[in-house]
């Protein structure tokens, strides 16, 4: 999503960059304050909200029981999902958002859904059978540049808000026949760990040098944006190119810059998240 | 290699309180009553409903006599012949450009109403039409005045005198109704030495100081880039807190930052626009 800017305009956002002063006063590699909340969508499993500046994302994860693949009998599955609101910009009324959506979904998806990052094997019930299937579905309701990332965090802290109902596998009247009996008390439920689960960081070039967290107008000026997803540890589990290209000496240090910053924003989103969840009073979408 | 330091600040959404609180006006939302619909004549914003005056918009109430109307706090511009405005240009047609004012349709810039080199009473030819790229192109930036109003609601604007293209600067965006119509709407905030061109219609331009008219500007220093920073995000601060946007109210908190200490960049968290915007009347909202 981008705005359309003149070239002189360009020119003075580059010539900021170059000079570490960008038109809001951040440094290259400074994010907007953004705010979080938890658990303000009752009626699923685990919802969250992000707003940073006009970026607004919604996600919300519902479990459900269902079988395994035939591949991957022990695993439990994950299904991403994400939609720009067409009220987020006149651009993506009707069909206009197809494109950035696939990109999104097919982003997160490489993201989350492989083994590593969400303990698949800990949502299996009983193997080639049943299996708990965790859907995450995010809505983006308004958009000011940095989307990627943005969708990322949110789906970080509506992991953490997931509570998934306790399940025991009950033998049934034919061997190899099972009957998995819910609990019934709301209060006995297990968390996702989010131990290995990654963020992505996004770092866009901008003439010589890059940032992160772009704004809309810088948006239109990125000549090179490589999305890089990074857990708590600060390992790149995936890297993924928007556009663009950068020389094998850039992407080395783009790609110290982030595993530094992925340690650094996970740290700080997790402590937020921890004194977020003791509040008892949702804002909601009064705010 | 960067500097590895990253500023993230994470805060908690807060419930938004009533802005306004007891200075004689009230607020209204769409559907409250206002009055019987007997001995007043109902203008824009109102309806009636079964002999009883109703508000169709959130605004507030703006009596005249026996005229009611309510004025929206959030609406697109509807201009004003006079106005300064400042447009980014969408589109080039046949002997016009197509201009983006933030109303609901788009102004309109006729090839005669724009300087021409050659002097202000030269014909406009066939050549002129040909070359208009030469003088706005699609996405530039201008300030211009408007000239007349046609019959549908556009709105035709002309860039004679001291409008015209704007280069190097920064380009802001506020709801329309903060920016109130005064005697000129070029200023230079002295302190911070950067030049602000606020348009009626919400759009907003801020540029390094023109000490001359024709002074070209080649470089722009740290400090400017800074200070025009400090200016940006103080409007910003003012249209997040939805106080009034003039030279007086961006100049005070403009100072009221530098007083506090805040870098910039900090005046984008909502602690910071609170504090800084706190001593700001806000009692010429309407």
């Amino acid at each position: 999503m981008t705005s359309s800017i003149t070239q002189t305009e360009a020119e003075f956002i580059l010539e900021g960059i170059a000079t570490n002063i960008r038109i809001d006063g951040r440094s290259r590699l400074d994010y907007r304050p953004f705010s979080i909340e938890t658990g303000i969508i009752s009626q699923a499993n685990g919802s969250a909200r992000l707003v940073l500046d006009a970026t607004d994302i919604l996600v919300g994860i519902k479990v459900e029981i269902g079988t395994p693949e035939p591949s991957k009998p022990n695993l439990g599955k994950v299904q991403v999902n994400v939609e720009i609101c067409p009220s987020a910009s006149p651009e993506f009324e009707g069909r206009g958002g197809e494109a950035l959506n696939i990109e999104l979904s097919s982003l997160i998806q490489k993201l989350l859904a492989n083994q590593n990052a969400l303990d698949l094997e800990s949502l299996c019930l009983v193997p080639n059978q049943s299996c708990w299937v965790v859907y995450i579905d995010a809505v983006v309701l308004g958009s000011s540049g940095n989307l990627f990332d943005s969708i990322s965090m949110a789906m970080r802290c509506a992991l953490y808000d997931t509570k998934i109902p306790k399940v025991t596998v009950l033998q049934g009247d034919t061997p190899g026949d099972f009957e998995l009996e819910l609990s019934e008390d709301p209060e006995e439920t297990i968390s996702i760990p989010l131990l290995h689960v990654p963020i992505c960081v996004s770092l866009s070039m901008i003439g010589e040098h890059f940032i992160i967290d772009p704004s809309l107008e810088e948006e239109s000026c990125i000549g090179t944006r490589l999305s890089f997803a990074v857990n708590q540890a600060g390992n790149i589990c995936a890297i993924q190119k928007g556009f663009g290209s950068v020389t094998p000496k850039q992407l080395k240090g783009m790609l110290k810059t982030a595993q530094i910053l992925g340690r650094i924003i996970i740290e700080k989103l997790d402590s937020a998240l921890e004194l977020e969840s003791e509040y008892q009073e949702k804002v909601g979408f009064f705010s | 290699m960067e500097s590895e330091s990253l500023d993230l600040n994470i805060y908690r959404p807060e419930r938004k309180v009533p802005m306004i609180q007891n200075k004689g006006y009230k607020i209204l939302v769409p559907g409250e009553y206002i009055c019987d619909a007997a001995d007043v004549i109902p203008s824009h914003g109102t309806y009636v409903e079964d002999a009883k005056l109703y508000s169709s918009v959130s605004g507030v109430v703006e009596r005249v006599n026996k005229l009611i109307c309510v004025k929206p706090l959030k609406s697109r511009y509807s201009g004003d012949v006079g106005d300064v405005v400042v447009g980014r240009i969408t589109s080039i047609a046949q002997k016009r450009w197509k201009v983006d004012i933030n109303a609901r349709q788009e102004a309109v810039l006729l090839l005669s109403s724009i300087n021409l080199p050659g002097g202000l009473l030269r014909r406009r030819t066939v050549e002129d039409q040909l070359r208009m790229r030469n003088y706005f192109v699609e996405d530039d930036i201008i300030s211009a005045e408007v000239q007349q109003f046609f019959q549908d609601g556009a709105v035709s604007l002309h860039t004679r005198h001291i409008y015209g293209k704007l280069t190097k600067g920064l380009f802001v965006t506020v709801p329309s109704t903060l920016v109130k119509r005064c005697a000129s709407h070029f200023y230079t905030l002295e302190h911070a030495h950067v030049d602000i061109i606020l348009g009626i219609n919400g759009y907003i331009w801020i540029s390094p100081e023109k000490k001359f008219q024709s002074e070209e500007i080649v470089e722009i220093t740290p400090e400017q880039r800074l200070n025009m920073s400090r200016v940006r995000n103080s409007i910003k601060a003012l249209s997040k807190v939805f106080k009034v946007i003039s030279p007086e109210t961006i100049t005070e908190v403009y100072m009221k930052s530098l007083e506090c200490n805040f870098h910039p960049k900090h005046m984008l968290q909502p602690s910071v626009i609170q504090q800084i915007t706190s001593d700001t009347d806000a009692s010429s909202n309407k």
